[in-house]
């Protein structure tokens, strides 16, 4: 190998992606453009819903019940007519996505010791959302019927701490540690510095490579004394440094930005970049070893890293949890560990000490996938 | 050296084997994509410091030769030896690839647009690992050589056609290679960057102890080859010395003149036959001149009156090369085209050359029958002062012409002359920025969809659908112009008649040959019955039996249905088909005549065409130049000059090069063809300018 090849043709790549505003669009804003069109996209928080009360019955105490809901930040209050038919137009045409009906007799059935019926109904188009909001509701429901309780304990003679300690018992106490107040930003944000560096890298080189192929210009390389080793280098230092310094964008957006804490150390975490972002530049090289067509390369990195890091990574269940055989595919490709390692570094300051199976991985992958790109790629084709 | 393993060559005393071994020799090599032959049993040699031609349509299957030599592709069976190595292997591909230098097909395609002039050479002499002391003095000499020394900064991409091409040829020259395989270097580009191609070539193979293997489509190309071979769908059809080739062909071409229907029944007895006002030219297989003679006589009737006129000349080797294919294909005859309610006029079954090639003759160069158009006029095309600007370039600048119907109008210029453009603006696709344009009688910036359908427009690209079959392309096409299903049914089979496509109807268009493909391609373009109709370059890359037909369909077009036709072309000898021409130049309309008018100024102006063959060619021109001929230049392997004085020019050449020292050269007047007239009017052009540029 001559270091003087790998030099010529890595500082060719670099001139021509200087040049070419296209590519460097693609090498620049695109990963920015995806990380915060995705963090944004992937939110699964449920805030500020809006909420249509249809309070029929008017008095001190369903008002107030009504207010247990609205005085969260899940629940905004929309306007609508105090009638039922008005309440769901809300829901269909999207102003509201939960509609509470207080009946008229509320304040009357409380007073009278009998259940009181209230029915909530929510816009279960989305699923995940409905879910989250039934349960808040159910939550927030539960929390005023034990001051209810309370307040009915205490009327009977008990003091009111005591009367607490009736109602319910045993307390319980949670704690969300590393994500206390349970923003899904703060885990999805530093999840697609997985998907992105998945896609990016190998999208960049892949172009890069099969774009000669399309104009002849590899016969420059094939015809040349020019080793495969040497192209390979050549194509994979530019994007490499690329991907590296994109890596490095990101997660400073996601502290800045998303407010993420990174309680890992810097350089450690860099590593991890540079070894996933060779491992996935890797991938890239191996699907330009086998297209010919700019299209092909593309359609084909994208597909994979997103199904990758959609259903193959944990992104957004835990791999434990997965299927013998997903957790098997998984291992196919590099997403898993590192999103271990982001995941890891960034909410539980987690170190090389706990995450060396994982760099470990990543560098075996890189190796695997350079030297099998290196096998398929040949200089004296057969079509 | 067959049988001799890579091994064994690499021992072999260096000293005798270079320079005796031929540089590059195939045996038997067969090459294979999926159920596609694409090289079949080729067998060859080039030998060292030779310009070695490879000389076919596309599809011929010279790519994937020239690509097995320079070691990118793999072949399926025979043997690839270069410098005595055989290459079976990756490996031992490797071993010879210090020593030669490759450019692949598609101008300047291989170079890197982003990279300035300089830093594209800079970065293929890197690889090649040229070191400094030798690069920068050869630099200098390639870039002086190509003249692109003053564009040293200038991106690659924002190079004309005929730089890239010599832009590349430096690149793939950087490290001093022994071999270059050039993959149709001179393709798309015009005929004065052409020449100097060549002329650049010629030089550094003399120079150099270069060898060069070089591929071309243009059949008018291969006298300049020191060896050649023609190769049609995988197959060499004949191999050898461009002057022996044509030798030993055994064909004469006889000039006759006589009266219309002696020449008709010539163009029954000849396959090749071509046709103009009162003469025809037939190719005549027969070894001597006396028995060419005869056997016209014989073909014209003994009772001719008065006797018919015959000269006998040798034939070119296009004419080799048709008759060669017509040997091989017997289909391969020329087919009349069916009139409008697509019918022909003979029966097709009436299959043997004959008929067929009687109806093939056409009536070249006669005079064409104004047709009237919808409001009576006879002016299909009237452009008045066009001009079109791009940012601050102009591309057209004032360009007036008139095309008249049943014309066949042609388009000339260098690449970046604006002829597509031109045409852009007379289809309606760009708007010009000044001037109007008439087509059909209405003025192109307001016609709308109905002016739209009197044109019929065939553009550079392929504009066909690769995957659909001929007839869904037909169908297709005549659903986009709005025909009822009964009027397209009729008009698609019209269609395949004009094309002679019977037979290909469920054929995809991508698997087609090249000819087929802009017949059909032609056939689409006419359905709605245009009476004006647009071809952007209609014949690059297709054989020449195809170009023939495809010129027979155009003249009966324009003949007996009176279309209008306005081509480009960078085939000259298309142009000598045309009607009439005009030349663009840097946007301008330079001339615009006859192209016996054109030959006739000509002549008028700089005196008529003398071949001077001498050897060795390039210290002949470099003494005709220093002898008072500062405008002779390299026509393959003999030079051509003009001179008002034929016999007081021989004198002058024969003291210039006896000056230097040079063998007494072989003197002839030859007919100046409308290349010598492109390449002189434009040189004159580009000298005006830079004169102008100076001042």
């Amino acid at each position: 190998m001559k270091l003087a090849r790998v030099l010529a043709l890595a500082g060719k790549e670099a001139r021509e992606v200087r040049r070419d505003r296209l590519y460097l669009l693609l090498a620049f804003v695109l990963p920015l453009i995806l990380l915060v069109v995705f963090a944004y996209g992937m939110t699964t928080d449920v805030e500020g819903i809006g909420l249509v009360v249809i309070d029929e019955d008017g008095t001190p105490a369903s008002r107030r019940y009504a207010e247990g809901f609205l005085s969260t930040r899940h629940f905004v209050h929309a306007r609508a007519d105090a009638a039922a038919a008005r309440g769901e137009t809300a829901l269909i045409d999207a102003r509201a996505r939960v509609v509470l009906w207080i009946g008229p007799h509320f304040e009357r059935d409380l007073n009278a010791g009998r259940p009181a019926e209230v029915l909530a109904q929510i816009d279960g188009a989305f699923t995940t959302s409905a879910r989250t909001i039934h349960g808040y509701l159910e939550a927030i429901n539960a929390q005023t019927n034990a001051e209810l309780r309370t307040e009915t304990v205490a009327a009977g003679g008990a003091r009111a701490p005591s009367a607490a300690g009736v109602v319910a018992p045993v307390q319980l106490q949670t704690r969300f540690l590393y994500n206390p107040e349970l923003r899904s930003v703060v885990t999805v944000a530093p999840s697609l510095l997985m998907l992105v560096l998945l896609l990016v890298p190998p999208l960049l080189i892949a172009v890069s490579v099969v774009r000669e192929k399309e104009s002849g210009a590899i016969f420059n390389i094939a015809s040349s004394t020019v080793t495969r080793l040497e192209f390979l280098l050549g194509k994979l230092i530019p994007v490499v440094a690329i991907g590296v310094a994109n890596g490095l964008l990101l997660w400073v957006v996601v502290i800045v930005w998303f407010g993420v804490p990174f309680r890992g150390s810097v350089p450690q975490f860099a590593l991890a970049i540079v070894l996933y972002v060779l491992a996935t530049s890797g991938l890239g090289l191996l699907v330009s070893a086998t297209v010919r067509t700019q299209q092909a390369a593309i359609i084909i990195t994208t597909i994979t890293a997103v199904i990758v890091a959609v259903q193959f990574a944990g992104m957004f269940a835990p791999l434990e949890t997965a299927s013998p055989v997903n957790r098997a595919l998984a291992r196919l490709f590099p997403a898993a560990d590192f999103l271990a390692i982001v995941r890891g570094m960034y909410l539980r300051g987690a170190g090389i000490d706990i995450f060396w199976p994982e760099l470990l991985a990543l560098v075996a992958y890189a190796v695997l996938v350079l030297a099998l790109a290196h096998a398929l790629f040949h200089k004296r084709t057969t079509a | 050296m067959p049988g001799t393993g890579a091994g064994v060559a690499a021992v072999r005393p260096a000293a005798v084997s270079t320079i005796n071994a031929p540089v590059v020799a195939l045996d038997g090599i067969g090459k294979r994509y999926g159920r596609m032959l694409a090289v079949d049993d080729v067998s060859l040699k080039v030998d060292r410091g030779r310009l070695y031609g490879l000389i076919g349509a596309d599809g011929a299957g010279k790519s994937s030769l020239m690509k097995m030599v320079a070691g990118v592709l793999a072949h399926d069976c025979g043997t690839v030896e270069v410098f005595g190595v055989r290459i079976d292997s990756e490996r031992a591909a490797e071993r010879v690839k210090a020593r030669l230098g490759f450019m692949p097909q598609g101008l300047g395609l291989n170079l890197y647009p982003e990279l300035s002039v300089e830093e594209n050479i800079d970065f293929f002499a890197r690889l090649r690992q040229v070191s400094a002391a030798e690069l920068a003095p050869r630099k200098q000499q390639l870039l002086e050589m190509t003249r692109l020394a003053a564009f040293r900064t200038r991106a690659a991409k924002n190079l004309s056609g005929g730089m890239k091409q010599k832009l590349g040829l430096v690149c793939t020259l950087i490290h001093a290679p022994e071999l270059i395989v050039l993959d149709e270097p001179t393709t798309g580009v015009d005929p004065v960057s052409r020449r100097d191609f060549w002329a650049i070539l010629a030089q550094l193979i003399d120079g150099q102890r270069l060898t060069a293997l070089v591929s071309t489509a243009y059949l008018d190309e291969a006298s300049r080859f020191d060896r050649l071979a023609l190769m049609h769908v995988g197959r060499v059809l004949a191999e050898g010395e461009p002057a022996e080739l044509v030798a030993a062909a055994g064909l004469r071409v006889a000039q006759v003149q006589a009266e219309p229907a002696a020449l008709a029944r010539l163009a029954a007895h000849f396959a090749q036959t071509e046709q103009t006002v009162g003469a025809g030219r037939v190719v005549v297989t027969a070894d001597d001149d006396e028995s060419a003679v005869a056997a016209v006589r014989a073909a014209l009737g003994s009772d001719e009156h008065p006797v018919p006129k015959i000269v006998i000349t040798p034939p070119d080797l296009e004419d080799l090369f048709v008759a060669r294919l017509q040997a091989l294909d017997g289909t391969a005859t020329i087919r009349p085209a069916p009139d409008a309610d697509g019918r022909f006029e003979r029966n097709r079954d009436q299959r043997p050359e004959r008929a067929d090639v009687e109806a093939s003759v056409g009536t070249r160069n006669a005079t064409p029958v104004p047709a009237p158009d919808h409001n009576g006029g006879t002016h299909a095309i009237d452009a008045q002062s066009l001009t079109r600007d791009f940012g601050g370039f102009r591309a057209v600048d004032r360009a007036s012409f008139i095309v008249r119907y049943g014309e066949i109008f042609g388009l000339l210029g260098a690449n970046g002359a604006g002829k597509t453009t031109a045409i852009k603006m007379l289809t309606g696709i760009l708007p010009p920025s000044a001037g109007i344009g008439r087509v059909a009688g209405a003025d192109m910036r307001q016609a709308g969809q109905a002016i739209k359908e009197r044109i019929g427009y065939m553009s550079q690209a392929f504009s066909l659908y690769t995957d659909l079959t001929v007839m869904e392309n037909l169908l297709l096409f005549a659903g986009i112009y709005g025909l009822t299903r009964e009027q397209a049914r009729s008009r698609a089979q019209w269609a395949v008649a004009l094309g002679d496509l019977h037979g290909h109807e469920r054929e995809p268009a991508g698997r087609l040959p090249m000819g087929l493909r802009q017949r059909l391609a032609l056939g689409c373009a006419l359905l709605h019955q245009p009476r004006v109709l647009f071809l952007d370059e209609p014949t690059s890359g297709v054989d020449p039996i195809g170009r023939r037909r495809f010129w027979d369909t155009l003249r009966r077009l324009a003949r007996e249905q009176g279309v209008a036709i306005l081509l480009t072309t960078h085939y000259m000898a298309e142009a000598d088909l045309c009607d009439r021409i005009a030349l663009m130049f840097a946007g301008r309309v330079v001339a615009d005549a006859t192209p016996t008018q054109l030959k006739a100024e000509l002549t008028a102006e700089r005196g008529q065409l003398l071949e001077v063959s001498a050897e060795p060619p390039l210290a002949a021109l470099a003494a005709l130049r220093a002898g008072g001929f500062a405008e002779a230049v390299l026509h393959g392997r003999r030079l051509h000059v003009l001179a008002h004085n034929a016999a007081e020019a021989g004198t002058r050449i024969g003291a210039a090069l006896a000056a230097a020292g040079l063998a007494a050269a072989r003197i002839a007047p030859q007919t100046l063809t409308m290349e010598d007239v492109f390449i002189h009017r434009v040189l004159a052009l580009e000298a005006a300018a830079q004169a102008q540029a100076a001042a």
